[in-house]
């Protein structure tokens, strides 16, 4: 017996007419027993939607309602037939095909395949199998399989593309008897066996509501059932040639339909933002007239609804999506994503990310490790530049803490430092270890977070269950962080439901719209690729193959949205389409080819309105608050610095350099000692080689290779210092562009072992080495009463006949004089060098002295002394300035900032607003203001 | 349909190409073709999109207007197309937009390589990077390509690299020549980096004969020749090749000549210089080689890194795409490209071809060959008759050569496809006459410039074919000027000079022509930040193309300072930043000193991220922040929050990654400007009212690239590389590697004059030249873009500062310009009050499945984590659907063959069906489990919940029990929606009165009998939903919840637990 088809007019909504359909098909007297009926939909929506209006109706009408089943058409097919076997679930599936794949090798595949994974790349053989498990499903949802292309693929692509499908004709084969020597079925098999067999059954009622796309296995299963089947078309009667047999559209039937679309309905616009704005007009002209749970908003295209759930909250609307968020963006997710770099490549840079997690810290915390070891792990890798976590250098007290905290997630991580195993051994473990991090935690349901915690947590539990329950065959054998991230795919997409109250504006995909029964409609990205959505070229399935084979292919998704978009002009009070022009990155997006399903007046109109952006008046991008922003308002500023408890009385001699370039910089930096922190330093800075190269000289200056005239032996010292240096800071493990960098700065020392021989042997001795002067300090003057202490390290101090240089080593790649180093247009940018001489005369040394660079620069061949031979007028000047910097230090000029910023001190740069349209000074008016 | 000619057209600036490809297009269409079969490519997305918008709008007009019809079929190559047939061509394009091949030429291989990805060996899916993405990448290859080599070899590889010197920053130099030279390594073989020939090397016993030889030599008596030996023996005796040639006795031997300060040096002493310079060459030659290989080492290294981890992420560059494209190719492949594309494509429109790379023109080649291909065989299923080939560009205009644009590729076409037609553009519609002649005033005058020496010929070369331009826009108000920006002071930099004047001309423009654009183009990028900086001292809104990094905006700034802390407590910079902010307030963050606050601000920031996601936790901080903001900060803020909500899918859990990506995505200011200021390759295809070149005194050919290369043939693939070596090591190099550094050069030149063409003709009505005066020393015009243009504009003599040297046209050009309204504000009050009609009470129900209310409100994760029952939940669901099967055990009990047919319909995996068959049994037998599944019990009345509830019953009618088992409801439950299903329910009946229900619960937890702690816990845990249940109950029979009994029956131990009234 056919299918009954059932007419409900469309001009007010589908559900509601259901239930009123049901109510006079089922009532008796006060009870209303649906026990036996099966209503289907295409989507899960509607059916929750159809039993809140019969608890509604039962309720208004004093009827006991016992439900019905609601399912949707995806599930309904197991409800008409016996399965003789178990399921395979979805990993089970996958993994067979990937053995499938596997046992027909490497030959097998080319050239189909260019080269199947490797072996170890369990990610890729995942994703391969993914792509045959949907070409599997959706053929076998018309009732195909590869064979089957095979045979037909020869009229269309030539005999190329058929021997591919020959191929895959074989994985599938060995695929479904690999799931039969589990003892196992593939589903969509056994849909098509049913058919063949006759098998499909049900004693129940089946209700069809407007599923008006169902797939060929789903109309034949259906057709057996026929007799109990009634199928509910929300179309007038009159349109009923449109509709097959089974209430489904007929595609040729719809590509001509005119839409009934008008100029009010639709509105034009550029971007994402301007979608949102569209949104917001539209809910304003609607002036009170509906309630929020009578007014929704369709999002075809997904991306939009962050920007639209902002906007609405920005105006005091309350919206939902139905999805809150995914899985992967759920702690538990993050903490085993973060576990998964840490045992995939156990870099530094893994565990200082895993130690950012608040979960990890959390549970350091509750094990009596709260305090700052954060800001000792930064430290201690600027020091180190570790490549990895756990290995220590430097003084044992300078890290305790830190090996404590890598000893504790060793000891947690330690279980999953094991060889590869079978993927149902590593549930244990790993659930062990989100045991130890969550196990203890009391979770709330109020807690939105702690809500998200626990369906993450309930998830991956589930997700492990069933890698328990892997039949031993297809169990892969895996490395610990390859079962993380199998686990991490298996439940990245899921979603968690957002929270629902009653004062919510819904966005719904474009899917649900039909059934929804909303008074009011805005629907956004109507832009064809959404509405409708089109494959043309494929990897498997052209649109033209797709036709032949009498698969989904364009026509029949433009008509499922033809007729979708009928039902919704003529459904909703309030219909209003937003198109957009331009997706968020800036992409020219087209309109729905569904506004132009229409006469070809209107259809020129529409074209020239949509595509000549000249002629429509582009409406502004809005910006939210700036039109409600008093241009008065005050701007941020630049902090005005806080007087200091006691002037600065002691003095850093390279501080005068900062503070001649900015006496508001040098105060963070000198009087307040700010410093910046980061830990992502890829090999040394200029700082670290510096030090590097000094500390290196420093030894050689007090060593007893110092007074050697010959450059052998001062190499092999200056070597043997550099490699105990390097040993000693950075150990075996650190950085590998360090390597590389310790013999870039032996180049450099080999050069000065060159020049420091001759130097000795033309009479020069080192006589101090990094000396800070003698016991009375060096000052300079404030007044009568005050001096400032000059701090300081001359790096070393020559000597010969009496005669005396001082030198500061230099190692920047450039070599650059004293000269160009102190002074620029005439005037001095820095005091160091004669500064020095004054720390020099606490030493005793009175009579003129040379001063200069040793400059160890990039270029090698430039590696020696660059004298800096001022005059005594000028060395007086400097000294002159500097007693005039440090007075003005003393006194506390510290304001304003310089501008244009100076080159140096650029870590405070975001503080002065360097890189501001504008740098704005504590006390003065903003930009806007005076415009 | 009649056949159409393929043609080829150059096409000069501003003459029209769109207009010529939407003309073609839509004769195309007139003839008959099917959109799917044109493909139609350009380079960007932008010019993409306006191809189909003209095409559309000109067929929309025409169907609309008469006279927009005329126009059309003025212009298209179908006179007889009738009004009603454009409407019928518009209905075709409009009803097959999705199929439309309109693209950028990298969007169509990306489509073509994700319809091949299996055959192409591509991962699946893949993806196109993101610019964050590539970068990290790339950062990770290098760290991986220095960490995979031996210390040795890394250290062998950076000494030759950085060619001998120890320059500190290995990261820079590796990232460097990666940057610089991995698309070139990506064009060629190791056999073309292996082209140097490597002369023998004197044994170095000679090599010590002949210096010595040299320094006993009798040499002319004077001082300069001995002064000479003596540096060039130093050189030698270190092996300083490059010092020796470079000046004495060596370079003048080297030069040919006889002299030395016009003394002859003598016969011998040129023998043994010429055996040195021999030595010289081999060294110098086997140290470029050397060096050139172990570039290539590097970069191979490098390149296999780089594709394991891109593999890994899934995600492909352009050119990776393009690249296995060509790879790819078999014969035969044209038939089964249509296949999968869907369509044959049978017409081919390529703009910009002159900016074609050479990877890209083979991925097209196949194409445009069996399109021009006169007698080929049509393609599967597609008629043959009318394929066509169209193609526009300008090799004036190639200035993408660094990115590996081959404009030769344009100029070879015609030699490569048969029957190409050739035709010119010169016809301007952009600009104004005083423009024009301008431009053509320069390029048939540049070799007025005297001094152009090795440049000379390519300049000449470039003029020669130069097409005099004209426009169609005689009666357009224009204006030329050359000006020199003003003398500084001593000690300043001249460009710091121009570059300020030419920002305060720039201002004053923007005072006289309001409402004008202003295009200010650069050739370098520093510059573009330099001028931006003076323009905004000067308080003249201006915004770089694409957009500055949002880090322009104090508030930005500090929310970024916020992020900076949460990552790294210890920045103390950051958390003075904080703490001084009008954050500290509402964050309660007053001082950056306390360690302790800083944790917790820190664990908070980080907690927010992770928990609301980057979008949601800085709209927070930015709403905090928004009332001590002025209109531009607010409206980066928003733009911050947009850029979070964007990052979320990259989000990690180190907040300086989002710092990085914040740093590295521009976003247009939407306080727009008129003054846009861009490199001029950024201001390809753009136009201005006003162009204003402040930067022209850059070398023509400025800093070398790092390698030059050889190519057989324009569209032969490169076979040879060589580093890059100054003028002097050139001159020792063998004659087929000088020829390369000359093409080098001549490329170089044009492509100088190709940019200098670009910049002149970007202009609409006025064009400023500005150039640094000439300094004291000038002896002769500069080899700069300036020196070129006051050659051709002025007299070439020495120009003062401040000094108009070349005008044409109006100065007051602006004058005769209708009176353009200030430009519109941007913004539009969004304050919208919207308004919704009240909601009645009672309105949406809140979905409840009593399942979901396990464990109450407060849960204990490790309860969550119970994996101990391994398969718990399967076997759950089979002992459910098992029990499912018991209406009264004392009826008929269902059979194991029943049980087992139940069992096959489940998911079983990992569970012994028969085991747990036998276990069922055992259940059944349990006194706790069987009695309530009896009628006994209810009849026996010997339970004393099922006293209570009778006893508050009246009647004596004898007891029935009612069963059903799975029982669905859905009842409303005060606000929520309860909805699920009953394990078992017992409807008790006095005579036909329901008095009583009695609701069973099966749990298949894993406990024991005796462990009655563990029962309790789960008894509790269990309790919140039994409770939903009796409400649903109550409901729906409407009993009094006092009547309905509940129980928890725990099969597996067996124990059967009330749960009585909450009262
Ligand atoms: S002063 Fe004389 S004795 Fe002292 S270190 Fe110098 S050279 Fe030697």
């Amino acid at each position: 017996m056919p299918i009954r088809r059932t007419f409900l007019d469309w001009t007010r909504p589908a559900l509601p007419a259901v239930v009123e359909y049901l109510r006079q098909h089922y009532a008796r007297r006060d009870t209303w027993d649906l026990d036996q009926v099966v209503l289907v939909f295409p989507g899960a929506r509607a059916g929750r939607r159809v039993l809140e209006l019969l608890v509604e109706q039962a309720a208004g009408h004093q009827l006991q309602l016992r439900p019905p089943s609601v399912c949707t058409v995806g599930v309904l097919p197991e409800l008409l037939y016996e399965s003789k076997r178990p399921f395979a679930n979805d990993l089970v599936q996958r993994l067979a095909w990937i053995k499938a794949l596997q046992e027909l090798g490497p030959e097998a595949c080319r050239p189909h395949i260019h080269q199947l994974p490797d072996a170890n790349d369990h990610d890729q053989w995942l994703e391969l199998a993914a792509l045959l498990e949907r070409l599997h499903r959706e053929l076998a949802a018309d009732a195909l399989d590869f064979g089957r292309v095979a045979e037909r693929g020869r009229e269309l692509g030539g005999p190329a593309e058929a021997d591919r499908w020959q191929y895959l004709h074989r994985v599938q084969e060995r695929y479904l008897a690999i799931l039969d020597e589990l003892e196992l079925w593939d589903r969509q098999t056994a849909r098509l066996f049913a058919i063949a067999q006759h098998e499909c059954r049900t004693d129940r009622e089946i209700v069809l509501v407007a599923t008006s796309d169902m797939n060929l296995a789903m109309r034949r299963m259906l057709d057996q059932v026929g007799d109990r089947v009634t199928a509910i078309v929300h179309a007038p009667a009159e349109w009923a040639e449109r509709f097959d047999a089974h209430g489904c559209v007929i595609p040729d039937a719809w590509q001509d339909v005119p839409i009934p679309l008008t100029a009010p309905q639709l509105r034009l616009v550029e971007g994402p933002a301007e979608q949102a704005d569209a949104v917001l007009d539209v809910l304003a002209s609607y002036a009170g007239r509906y309630r929020a749970d009578e007014v929704v908003i369709g999002v075809p295209d997904e991306q939009l609804v962050p920007l639209l759930l902002r906007r609405l909250a920005h105006v005091g609307l309350a919206a939902r999506w139905v999805v809150d968020k995914t899985l992967r963006e759920t702690a538990p997710y993050r903490l085993l994503e973060a576990l998964a770099g840490v045992l995939r490549r156990g870099r530094f840079a893994d565990f200082a990310a895993l130690l950012r997690h608040p979960d990890v810290s959390d549970w350091l915390a509750a094990q009596g490790f709260a305090d700052p070891w954060l800001v000792e792990l930064d430290a201690y890798y600027r020091r180190h530049l570790p490549t990895r976590f756990g290995h220590w250098e430097g003084d044992v007290q300078e890290h305790a803490r830190l090996r404590e905290v890598a000893a504790r997630l060793q000891a947690v991580v330690q279980p999953l430092d094991a060889p590869a195993a079978a993927l149902s051994d590593w549930a244990g473990p790993i659930v062990q270890l989100l045991r130890t991090f969550y196990g203890q935690r009391e979770l709330l349901r109020d807690d939105p977070d702690e809500r998200r915690t626990v369906k993450a947590l309930s998830e991956l539990r589930a997700a492990l269950e069933l890698w328990q329950r892997l039949p031993p065959p297809v169990a892969p054998v895996l490395t610990a962080s390859q079962a993380f991230e199998q686990l991490l795919r298996d439940v990245a997409d899921a979603q968690l439901p957002a929270a629902q109250t009653p004062d919510q504006i819904e966005l719904l995909g474009w899917l649900e719209l039909p059934l929804d029964t909303a008074r009011a409609l805005i629907v956004t990205s109507f832009n064809d690729g959404c509405v409708p959505t089109s494959v043309n070229a494929d990897l498997f399935l052209p649109d033209a193959l797709r036709r032949q084979l009498e698969l989904l292919d364009n026509r029949r998704r433009y008509a499922r949205d033809a007729y979708a978009l009928s039902v919704l002009c003529a459904a909703r009070e309030d219909l209003t389409l937003v198109v957009a022009r331009q997706s968020a990155e800036h992409d020219p997006l087209l309109p729905s080819r569904l506004l132009f399903a229409t006469d070809r007046q209107t259809m020129a109109e529409r074209a020239r309105a949509f595509f000549g952006r000249e002629t429509t008046a582009v409406p502004p991008r809005s910006v939210r608050h700036t039109a409600a922003v008093p241009p008065q308002r005050a701007a941020l500023a630049v902090p005005r610095p806080a007087r200091l408890a006691q002037p600065l009385t002691t003095l850093s001699v390279t501080a005068f350099r900062s503070y001649l370039a900015c006496p508001y910089r040098f105060y963070l930096r000198h009087a307040l000692g700010l410093v910046p922190a980061d830990d992502d330093a890829e090999e040394l800075g200029p700082d670290m080689f510096g030090t590097l190269l000094h500390e290196v000289l420093r030894e050689f200056g007090t060593s007893a290779a110092r007074t050697e005239t010959d450059a052998g032996p001062i190499r092999r010292f200056l070597h043997d210092a550099l490699n105990r240096y390097v040993t000693r800071q950075f150990g075996a493990d650190h950085l590998p562009a360090l390597a590389v960098q310790v013999v870039q700065a032996r180049m450099r020392l080999d050069a000065f072992a060159q020049w420091q021989a001759q130097r000795t042997s033309e009479g020069w001795l080192i006589e101090y080495v990094e000396t800070s002067g003698g016991a009375s300090p060096a000052c300079l003057p404030i007044d009568a009463r005050t001096n400032v202490t000059l701090k300081g390290r001359i790096d070393r101090i020559d000597c010969r006949d009496g005669q005396r240089a001082i030198f500061d080593y230099k190692t920047g790649d450039a070599a650059k004089s004293p000269r160009e180093t102190h002074l620029k247009a005439g005037k001095w940018i820095d005091l160091q060098l004669p500064l020095y001489v004054l720390l020099a005369k606490t030493l005793g040394i009175t009579e003129p002295v040379e001063l200069g660079y040793i400059l160890l620069p990039k270029d090698v061949a430039k590696v020696g002394a660059s004298m800096a031979e001022w005059t005594e007028p000028e060395l007086a000047e400097a000294i002159a300035v500097a007693t005039d910097v440090a007075r003005r230090i003393y006194h506390q000029q510290f304001w304003p900032p310089t501008y244009p910023p100076p080159e140096m001190l650029t870590e405070f740069s975001a503080i002065c607003q360097d890189q501001t349209f504008h740098p704005l000074l504590s006390g003065e008016a903003g930009p806007e203001a005076e415009a | 349909m009649s056949s159409v000619r393929h043609v080829l057209i150059s096409a000069s600036a501003g003459t029209g190409k769109t207009f010529q490809l939407s003309n073609r297009y839509i004769s195309l269409l007139a003839r008959g073709a099917s959109p799917d079969q044109i493909l139609a490519t350009t380079f960007t997305r932008k010019a993409a999109g306006e191809i189909l918008d003209r095409v559309v709008v000109r067929l929309a007009e025409a169907t609309l207007s008469a006279d927009r019809h005329q126009e059309l079929i003025a212009h298209v190559d179908a006179p007889c197309l009738s009004q009603d047939a454009c409407a019928q061509l518009l209905e075709q394009v409009l009803r097959q937009v999705h199929r439309l091949r309109i693209s950028t030429l990298d969007a169509f291989f990306a489509q073509l390589a994700g319809s091949f990805s299996l055959e192409l060996g591509l991962p699946t899916p893949w993806r196109i990077m993101e610019a964050l993405q590539e970068k990290y990448l790339r950062s990770e290859a290098i760290e991986l390509t220095l960490q995979e080599n031996t210390h040795q070899d890394a250290q062998r590889l950076v000494h030759l690299m950085a060619k001998g010197t120890a320059l500190r920053s290995v990261s820079d130099l590796v990232r460097g020549t990666v940057q610089e030279l991995y698309d070139l390594y990506l064009e060629t073989d190791a056999a073309a980096w292996q082209q140097i020939p490597q002369p023998r090397l004197l044994p170095s016993g000679e090599l010590a004969e002949l210096i010595e030889a040299l320094r006993t030599a009798d040499l002319p008596v004077d001082k300069r020749f001995e002064n000479a030996r003596a540096r060039d023996l130093d050189a030698a005796a270190v092996s300083d090749w490059e010092a020796f040639i470079g000046g004495g006795l060596a370079a003048k031997v080297l030069e040919q000549e006889s002299t030395y300060y016009r003394k002859p040096i003598p016969a011998d002493v040129v023998k043994i210089y010429r055996r040195l310079i021999d030595q010289a060459k081999a060294v110098l030659l086997d140290q470029m080689a050397r060096q050139t290989q172990a570039t290539y080492e590097l970069l191979d290294k490098f390149h296999a890194l780089y594709a394991r981890l891109k593999h890994r992420a899934r995600a492909l560059g352009f050119e990776d795409v393009t690249r296995a494209l060509v790879a790819g190719q078999r014969p035969g492949d044209l038939a089964r490209q249509h296949f999968r594309l869907d369509a044959p494509i049978e017409h081919l429109l390529l703009d910009e071809f002159q900016d074609t790379s050479l990877p890209q023109w083979r991925v097209l080649e196949p194409l445009a060959r069996f399109i021009t291909a006169a007698n080929s065989p049509p393609a599967a299923g597609a008629h043959r008759a009318g394929a066509s080939f169209f193609c526009v560009g300008d090799t004036k205009q190639a200035i993408y050569a660094w990115r590996g644009g081959k404009a030769d590729i344009f100029d070879a076409l015609p030699a490569e496809l048969p029957d190409l037609t050739q035709e010119s553009l010169t016809t301007s519609f952009r600009s104004a006459p005083a423009v024009i002649e301008t431009v053509n005033r320069v390029f048939s005058q540049l070799t007025r410039h005297g001094h152009l020496e090795r440049f000379h010929e390519p300049v000449a070369a470039w003029c020669a074919k130069f097409p005099q331009h004209t426009t169609a826009r005689q009666g357009l108000p224009g204006y030329a000027e050359l000006w020199s920006a003003p003398d500084g002071e001593a000690g300043d930099s001249p460009d710091d000079v121009k570059l300020a004047a030419a920002a305060g001309r720039i201002a004053e423009l923007t005072r006289s022509a309001p409402g004008c654009s202003i295009g200010v183009l650069t050739r370098r990028n520093a510059v573009v930040s330099q001028l931006i900086y003076e323009l905004r001292r000067r308080r003249v809104p201006a915004s770089e193309e694409g957009g500055n990094p949002l880090t322009d905006s104090a508030a930005v700034q500090l929310v970024l300072s916020l992020l900076k802390l949460a990552d790294h407590p210890g920045d103390t910079v950051a958390r003075f930043h904080v703490a001084r902010s009008p954050l500290a307030t509402p964050l309660a963050y007053p001082d950056h000193r306390d360690d302790a606050r800083t944790l917790a601000l820190a664990r908070l920031v980080r907690v927010r991220l992770l928990h609301d996601g980057y979008g949601r936790a800085l709209e927070q901080w930015a709403e905090l922040l928004e009332p001590n903001c002025q209109r531009r900060d607010v409206s980066r803020l928003e733009q911050l929050v947009d850029l979070a909500y964007g990052y979320q899918p990259l989000a990690t859990l180190r907040t300086s990654d989002f710092l990085r990506y914040v740093e590295l995505e521009r976003v247009a200011d939407p306080t727009a400007a008129d003054v846009r200021v861009m490199t001029v390759h950024q201001a390809k295809g753009l136009q201005f009212d006003i162009v204003v070149l402040p930067d022209l005194d850059a070398q023509l050919v400025g800093q070398s690239d790092a390698c030059v290369v050889g190519q057989s043939s324009p569209t032969g693939p490169i076979d040879r590389v060589c580093l890059y070596r100054n003028a002097s090591i050139q001159k020792l190099l063998p004659a087929e590697l000088q020829r390369l550094f000359e093409a080098y050069t001549r490329q170089s030149m044009e492509e100088a004059l190709c940019v200098l063409y670009v910049s002149l003709t970007r202009a609409i009505h006025a064009l400023y030249m500005i150039v640094r005066p000439s300094t004291s020393s000038e002896r002769n015009l500069p080899r700069t873009s300036a020196g070129l243009l006051r050659a051709a504009l002025t007299d070439g003599q020495p120009l003062p500062g401040d000094v108009v040297a070349y005008q044409h046209g109006d100065p007051q050009w602006y004058a005769q310009l209708p009176r353009r309204p200030p430009a519109a504000s941007t913004e539009v009050a969004v304050d919208r009050h919207i308004e919704l009609a009240p909601l009645p009470d009672h309105l949406q129900l809140e979905w409840t499945s009593p399942s979901q209310l396990e464990g109450g409100h407060r849960i204990r994760a490790d309860r969550l984590l119970d994996l101990s029952g391994g398969a718990g939940a399967a076997r759950g669901t089979l002992i459910h659907a098992w029990f499912e099967q018991i209406t009264w055990l004392d009826d008929n009990p269902p059979t194991h063959n029943s049980l087992r047919r139940i069992a096959h319909g489940l998911d079983t995996a990992g569970l012994d069906v028969e085991q747990q068959l036998a276990a069922f049994d055992s259940m059944l037998q349990m006194d706790d489990v069987a009695a309530v599944l009896r009628r006994s019990f209810y009849q026996s009345s010997g339970d004393p919940d099922l006293q209570q509830c009778l006893a508050a019953t009246c009647g004596s009618e004898a007891v029935r029990a009612e069963v059903f088992t799975e029982r669905r409801f859905a009842v409303r439950d005060g606000q929520h929606l309860l909805s699920g299903v009953i394990d078992r329910l017992v409807l008790i009946y006095r005579g036909t009165q329901l008095v009583a229900a009695d609701i069973i619960d099966y749990k298949t937890d894993a406990a024991r009998r005796e462990d009655t702690d563990r029962l309790d816990e789960l008894w509790a845990y269990y309790r919140p939903q039994i409770e939903a249940y009796r409400r649903a109950v109550a409901t729906m029979f409407r009993l009094p919840q006092t009547q309905i009994m509940a129980r928890l029956l725990f099969v597996t131990p067996g124990v059967r637990r009330d749960v009585p009234m909450h009262r």
